[in-house]
């Protein structure tokens, strides 16, 4: 076995191990922490012993690492890893929280999730939540984020444990999104793709767990070769924070419908490593498209859904050259090429409006990413809002009115 | 401050985040970084990449473990910049490791079937569920994150020695093991 396997090798250790590991490793205490940890522990027996009937778990709160995963007719699955040298045992009693009033969500039964659990020190576990009897799971499923919380004794200070569920993130395990629609992929994109990565662009990821990042991995491995092998210099994209300045002068108007001073609440602005495709954007597994998306509103008109919709990549200045070469979205194209896409320079970063390496056709596009969401309502009038926001965000002049790396 | 926290700072975008973050793992971060690049300078410079990718990737990443993507794309921001600094010298914890690790493990063809990523991660990881958790943390410790044997003895509170016998006989194993799966040794 070469070098080069041994490394991948190595790279594919799973992350529980490495989360093991860690833990093993920090085991060996400061004895700062220890003493804090036991003067805690005395404050707490003081503190709690007019109660000494119940015995409970004590925990500092990022001690337990929770992460809950909603698998649909009210099954939940949270993964919780107890980072502590002590076992912690969790009680029946959660709490769901609605997500943006932190308010706490009615039950319809006294019925209990579950029947608790104790996880020992250092080790991961699994706890099953079936909320199906205790709370009204269409509600839940509307409200779509919560913050779950569990207690160690009665949700006292200290005694409870969050984390984030998202109601709509259903996980199902019968679904082969392999054999679900298949991406959106132009004949004419397809052609500069190049050879060995077109299969990667043909395959469905939208699924994150089974589909996405394996595929990903598979394709950065390729990428990594054929640019190796690539006889030119290909330069990386840089992700600085720009500074947008958003016009508050009531000309830009995205959408008629909206509010003036709302126009620009429709469009998202952020980095991506995946396109509206979930396929990555770059080369590496760190390098990322600046993303405009537009927003549109779910089918029962109570969430919203972002459509990446324009993309750009920046490079910093003084390495680029016409001889040297980009890496976007499967193609590789020269910065002498790369000048048509130029929309914005200062003295230190280049920016390139690259939509046309990712899609041409708009229309089909959107429709093929909305179809990926079972929630996503497109019409005549949503359409219309994404052609202006599209418009507006890739015509240059825009561009270079509002967009700043300084 | 617990990681959920941290992902809802970063969802909304403040810098508090990461100076969360960097409270909370700047420690292991530059351990992972400084085992790869052995370079006070190349640590410090891959410790902000770690943390600007970090800051691009979350959103829209939602990671389930947080300090173990964390450890990852530490470990791959440090790999990249390894690889691609070719006047590096080449004496890191990450050499010795892999040297030694390739030593037990190393072809004596001259060709090698290309093997798929996706297949060593699965042999990997089935050798590994089939070690004892001491044996499993010894191995991570040592190939993963590249510590040093006088590390993992000293973290685990044995000899170095004893330490070296294990993983000894754990690269052996491992050995046995990728030539069941048949893979050329």
């Amino acid at each position: 076995m070469k070098k080069e396997s041994i490394r991948q090798m190595l790279n594919g250790i799973d992350e529980k191990y490495i989360i093991q590991a860690d833990f093993a490793n920090s085991k060996v205490m400061q004895t700062k922490q220890k003493f804090a940890i036991a003067a805690s522990l005395l404050i707490c027996l003081m503190l709690f012993s007019a109660f000494a009937l119940r015995s409970f778990s004590f925990l500092y709160g990022d001690e337990l690492e929770l992460s809950a995963q909603y698998w649909g007719n009210g099954i939940v699955i949270v993964d919780a890893v107890n980072k502590s040298e002590v076992d912690l045992t969790l009680q029946s009693q959660i709490k769901l929280l609605v997500g943006d009033t932190k308010k706490e969500e009615n039950t319809v039964s006294n019925e209990p999730c579950f029947d608790g659990i104790t996880i020992k020190a250092g080790k991961m576990d699994k706890i099953v939540l079936d909320l199906s009897k205790t709370y009204d799971i269409d509600k839940l499923e509307e409200n779509k984020y919560y913050h779950l919380v569990l207690t160690s004794n009665n949700f006292s200070v200290g005694q409870k444990f969050r984390c984030g569920l998202v109601f709509t993130e259903q996980v199902s395990s019968s679904d082969d999104p392999c054999l679900t629609t298949l991406p959106y992929v132009e004949e004419k994109i397809k052609d500069n793709i190049l050879i060995p990565l077109q299969p990667y662009f043909e395959k469905n990821t939208v699924d994150i767990f089974n589909a996405r990042h394996p595929l990903a991995y598979e394709y950065l491995e390729i990428v990594e070769k054929i640019i190796s092998d690539f006889d030119k210099e290909v330069v990386q994209s840089v992700s600085p924070l720009p500074t947008i300045t958003k016009p508050t002068d009531g000309s830009v108007i995205f959408d008629e419908s909206v509010e003036t001073d709302k126009q620009f609440s429709l469009v998202g602005m952020n980095h991506h490593i995946f396109d509206g495709q979930y396929k990555i954007v770059g080369s590496k597994e760190h390098e990322s498209a600046f993303t405009i998306k537009a927003y549109v509103p779910t089918i029962d008109k109570q969430g919203l859904v972002d459509i990446p919709i324009v993309y750009y990549f920046t490079y910093e200045k003084s390495i680029i050259s016409p001889d040297k070469y980009a890496f976007i979205h499967g193609q590789l194209i020269s910065f002498e090429d790369m000048e048509k896409y130029k929309v914005y320079e200062d003295d230190k970063f280049t920016m390139y409006q690259v939509t046309d390496l990712f899609y041409t056709n708009l229309e089909e596009y959107v429709k093929s990413v909305a179809s990926q969401r079972d929630d996503t309502y497109l019409d005549e009038h949503m359409m219309n809002r994404i052609q202006n926001i599209y418009n507006y965000f890739t015509d240059k002049d825009n561009i270079n009115k509002i967009f700043s790396y300084k | 401050m617990d990681d959920n926290k941290i992902i809802d700072l970063l969802f909304e975008r403040s810098e508090q985040g990461i100076a969360e973050l960097s409270n909370k793992y700047e420690k292991i971060i530059k351990q992972i970084i400084n085992n790869i690049l052995n370079n006070d300078s190349d640590t410090q410079e891959c410790i902000n990449d770690t943390y600007l990718a970090i800051w691009n990737n979350i959103p829209p990443e939602n990671p389930k473990n947080l300090s173990a993507y964390i450890y990852k794309i530490a470990r791959n921001t440090a790999l990249n910049k390894y690889h691609a600094n070719t006047a590096q010298k080449r004496n890191s914890k990450y050499d010795v490791a892999l040297e030694e690790l390739s030593d037990v493990l190393n072809s004596t063809q001259t060709t090698e079937s290309e093997y798929n990523q996706i297949e060593l991660s699965f042999s990997i990881n089935e050798f590994l569920k089939k070690l004892d958790t001491e044996s499993q943390n010894i191995f991570v410790r040592r190939y993963w994150y590249f510590d040093s044997v006088n590390d993992i003895a000293k973290n685990m509170k044995r000899t170095p020695n004893s330490i070296s016998l294990k993983l000894l006989r754990i690269k052996n194993k491992l050995r046995k093991f990728l030539i069941t799966k048949g893979y050329d040794l």
